[in-house]
């Protein structure tokens, strides 16, 4: 660091407190509100993923329309591990969408037995073995829509690489639960109550982490937060740490961006070459 | 029909300097910084930065509008030091920060990894990120998040 008092000392912690296939909680302590939910809202909406953006319709006499069902498969989440690897279409040489910015799918159903035949996201043929509609070993996936005899589908998709600023059907999050202060000491919340705030508003697991305040001590004005209860939910396209790990980098990107049109703007011409940007560790 | 398009609050337009940098002749050592396709998740972070530097005076942001994708960050500092020199200190600091951050997840993820049972974890899908083994052959690729060990110098952002 070359200057004193932006926060030097600053050494975030981390605790696990627990991971499965698609969540992760974990505490976030030593930090200020506002990278915390920096963070938040990086997780959320932009952390890129794969998700279908065209869907092209050979053949439908299901009874859905067209656009209810491009909608439907927009959503359908797309195993993401190899993002890293695809080019945003808008960034990529090709004229419309080539195998560097996308993922194509084909889907052709049609039900020949009497009954009902339901359609399967699994049942999308991709053309990137990596990139799969998301679903357990044991399920077959979403259930896209259903046929009956005679009715056929027939379609083709393209996939592609983007963020959920851009459509929610890119968010690698269902969820992001974030508390802090759950005992409310900072008072940043003004409960609604009846008769009693303590029976009428039940304290959240995060309580036991922390102390309550004393209620006869004076209110400390100056107080700020610096623990943050984070659970993080996927939708399967990536694995909750990635989630985690990426946004932290999509957010050093950002101020490497920012940092180099402060240099540009300073020197035109020098701040382009790499070499001269300031090292930031 | 007129919807703007939606790429339109992230991506710079040729031409377009990602920060604009507007001298206040009202107040002294005062500088409102224009960054563009920005949001409140950069303009935030760094209004707190800077007011947590002794130096400076003044830091507010605002979004003028939602469908004109910037923001305004304004900066007043002593005549000790300047707008441009802080800001530079806080993205370094903030940049910082985040690899401390991303070094003591991966930390953590390790020593859930060692405790195994319960906290289990997930067996594919680490590759692009390094594996949790250390020495696993993935270790290193590019786009590895770094941060495997108790080091802060492992920020390799490649552009």
């Amino acid at each position: 660091m070359n200057g004193a008092g932006v926060g030097d000392s600053n050494q975030p912690q981390i605790r696990i407190r627990s991971l499965d296939k698609n969540s992760v909680d974990f505490v976030l302590s030593n930090t200020q509100l506002s990278v915390a939910n920096s963070l938040r809202r990086t997780m959320i909406a932009e952390v890129p993923t794969m998700a279908i953006d065209l869907v092209q319709f050979m053949e439908n006499t299901s009874v859905l329309a067209d656009e209810f069902l491009a909608h439907r498969l927009g959503l359908v989440p797309l195993v993401s591990h190899n993002v890293d690897q695809f080019k945003y279409t808008r960034d990529c040489t090709c004229a419309e969408y080539c195998k560097d910015c996308s993922v194509e799918f084909t889907l052709h159903v049609k039900c020949t037995e009497p009954g009902t035949r339901a359609v399967y996201s699994s049942e999308l043929i991709s053309s990137n073995k990596d990139v799969v509609p998301v679903s357990d070993d044991e399920s077959r996936g979403i259930i896209l829509l259903k046929l009956r005899k005679g009715q056929e589908i027939n379609l083709h998709c393209v996939a592609k690489k983007g963020v959920a600023k851009e459509h929610a059907k890119w968010s690698p999050c269902a969820a992001v639960g974030f508390e802090y202060d759950p005992h409310n000491n900072l008072r940043h919340l003004a409960y609604w109550y009846e008769k009693s705030i303590k029976e009428e508003w039940p304290l959240s697991k995060n309580a036991e982490e922390e102390k309550e305040a004393d209620p006869d001590a004076p209110f400390d004005f100056k107080a700020e937060p610096t623990t943050f209860y984070f659970n993080v939910e996927t939708v399967g396209s990536l694995d909750p740490q990635q989630v985690v790990l990426t946004a932290t980098r999509v957010l050093q990107e950002k101020l490497v961006a920012l940092q180099l049109a402060l240099e540009e703007d300073q020197n035109p011409g020098a701040g382009t070459n790499m070499d001269d940007a300031e090292p930031w560790v | 029909m007129n919807a703007p398009e939606r790429h339109e609050m992230f991506t710079l337009p040729e031409g377009v300097r990602k920060i604009e940098l507007l001298k206040d002749s009202k107040m002294a050592n005062c500088i409102q910084f224009n960054i563009q396709r920005e949001d409140h998740t950069i303009a935030n972070i760094l209004r707190y930065k800077l007011l947590q530097h002794p130096q400076v005076l003044f830091a507010a942001y605002r979004m003028p509008h939602p469908l004109e994708y910037y923001v305004e960050l304004k900066v007043q500092t002593t005549s000790r030091t300047t707008p441009v020199d802080v800001m530079k200190e806080a993205i370094e600091s903030l940049m910082l920060e985040y690899g401390n951050i991303r070094s003591a997840f991966d930390n953590e993820l390790l020593r859930v990894d060692a405790s195994g049972g319960d906290l289990g974890r997930r067996g594919a899908g680490f590759g692009a990120f390094g594996s949790l083994d250390p020495g696993n052959a993935e270790f290193g690729v590019a786009g590895d998040m770094g941060g495997r060990g108790p080091r802060n110098d492992d920020v390799d952002i490649d552009f």
